[in-house]
């Protein structure tokens, strides 16, 4: 019997995509799942954190499409056009029946507007799409800072979130404040913006916080011969300090935490209750 | 000399290779025929010299920053009329 089926009868390839994490240092963090995925999918496409990154990227895939060029010049094109662009050239190729991988740097949901956004769409049509974590800029801070966020909490923001909006601030946590080096870019085309608008960053900040607090800027390394650069000013110095827009700023605790001497009462009643209808139980 | 991708990846995999010092870095590097630009990167800290090795190709997030949450800021008010200035177009 022939069963050989011809091309008509062949079901249509459905599309997919798959969201990576590649990590931020170049061979060390990339998981064995993201990496079966990459090496798996029919077509990669990259938004990376370094140019020789990406060239080690192609050598796990020969179709590894760069997402950089979608950035224009960086002077005149807004970011979020770029983004709807990179959401658009991804669907295409997954609406064609291809297995799409993007890979992204860090963690592919942290801080990412399309991975969030090609995911959303692709499900909203009816393909598969899925996301696979990395590691992140937030866990490398983490280890080479060395802050717990379960020690006293920990609030992260992109840092213009707190200019364009009011936004309560808890001092007795970690404030973790990203892409500083870009703050209050309200054109949303620049990459970089100067001293007099991270001097307005830091007239919201001294609301909550002394302007001779300690302020951490963080870079974390992306490439395994390189080591992170921790640099440690004040506030008040923060507008004069260069910082890049891979740079993170990082504010400890400016209080210590206030125990609730009432909710503690009650919980303290909830243990002896209990205790009691415990013996009472085993009592009989 | 032994690819540069090749040793990156290997340095970035071993541990004593990954937190190695600079120097000491550099005397393996040199044991495993790598390039003088990979060396000089260890050596001074910058990686630089891996990039212009390797083609000068720059997709990195000091010339592009990272995709960013997209935040829409309400538009600015309008400036107020001047003195004089009716405030009917």
């Amino acid at each position: 019997m022939d069963t050989a089926q011809t091309e008509t009868d062949m079901p249509n390839p459905r599309g997919s995509i798959a969201c990576v994490g590649l990590g931020m240092v170049l061979g060390s963090h990339l998981s064995p799942l993201s990496r079966s995925h990459i090496e798996q999918a029919d077509v990669v496409f990259a938004a990376l954190s370094d140019g020789i990154v990406e060239l080690w990227l192609e050598r796990m895939h020969p179709d590894v499409r760069s997402l950089q060029s979608y950035y224009g010049d960086g002077t005149d094109k807004p970011r979020i056009d770029t983004y709807r662009e990179w959401v658009e050239v991804m669907m295409t190729e997954v609406r064609a029946g291809k297995k799409v991988c993007a890979v992204f740097y860090g963690h592919p949901g942290v801080f990412a507007w399309s991975p969030h956004e090609v995911i959303r769409v692709a499900r909203e049509e009816g393909f598969a799409a899925h996301m696979e974590p990395g590691i992140s800029a937030e866990d490398c801070l983490y280890a080479d800072v060395g802050i717990d966020p379960g020690r006293c909490g920990c609030q992260h923001y992109e840092a213009t979130q707190l200019l364009f909006y009011k936004t309560p601030l808890n001092p007795q946590a970690y404030l973790v404040l990203w892409q500083v080096g870009l703050v209050g870019d309200l054109s949303m085309k620049r990459f970089s913006t100067g001293p007099e608008y991270r001097q307005v960053l830091v007239d919201v900040l001294s609301h909550d916080y002394p302007l001779d607090h300690e302020a951490i800027i963080y870079r974390g390394a992306t490439l395994p011969i390189q080591q992170p650069r921790i640099r440690r000013t004040t506030l008040r110095e923060l507008p004069d300090t260069d910082i890049s827009s891979e740079e993170t700023v990082v504010l400890p605790p400016t209080q210590s935490l206030t125990s609730n001497d009432e909710i503690l009462r009650r919980l303290t009643e909830i243990d002896r209750a209990q205790i009691t209808s415990a013996n009472t139980n085993g009592g009989i | 000399m032994t690819n540069t991708i090749d040793l990156l990846e290997s340095i970035a995999t071993d541990a004593s290779l990954r937190h190695a010092p600079a120097h000491d870095l550099e005397q393996m590097l040199d044991a495993m025929h790598a390039s003088d630009a990979l060396k000089q990167a260890v050596r001074t800290g910058d990686a630089v010299h891996v990039k212009i090795e390797l083609g000068g190709k720059d997709g990195s997030v000091n010339q592009n920053p990272p995709p960013s949450n997209i935040h829409m800021p309400p538009p600015p008010p309008p400036p107020p009329p001047s003195p004089g200035e009716s405030i009917i177009s």
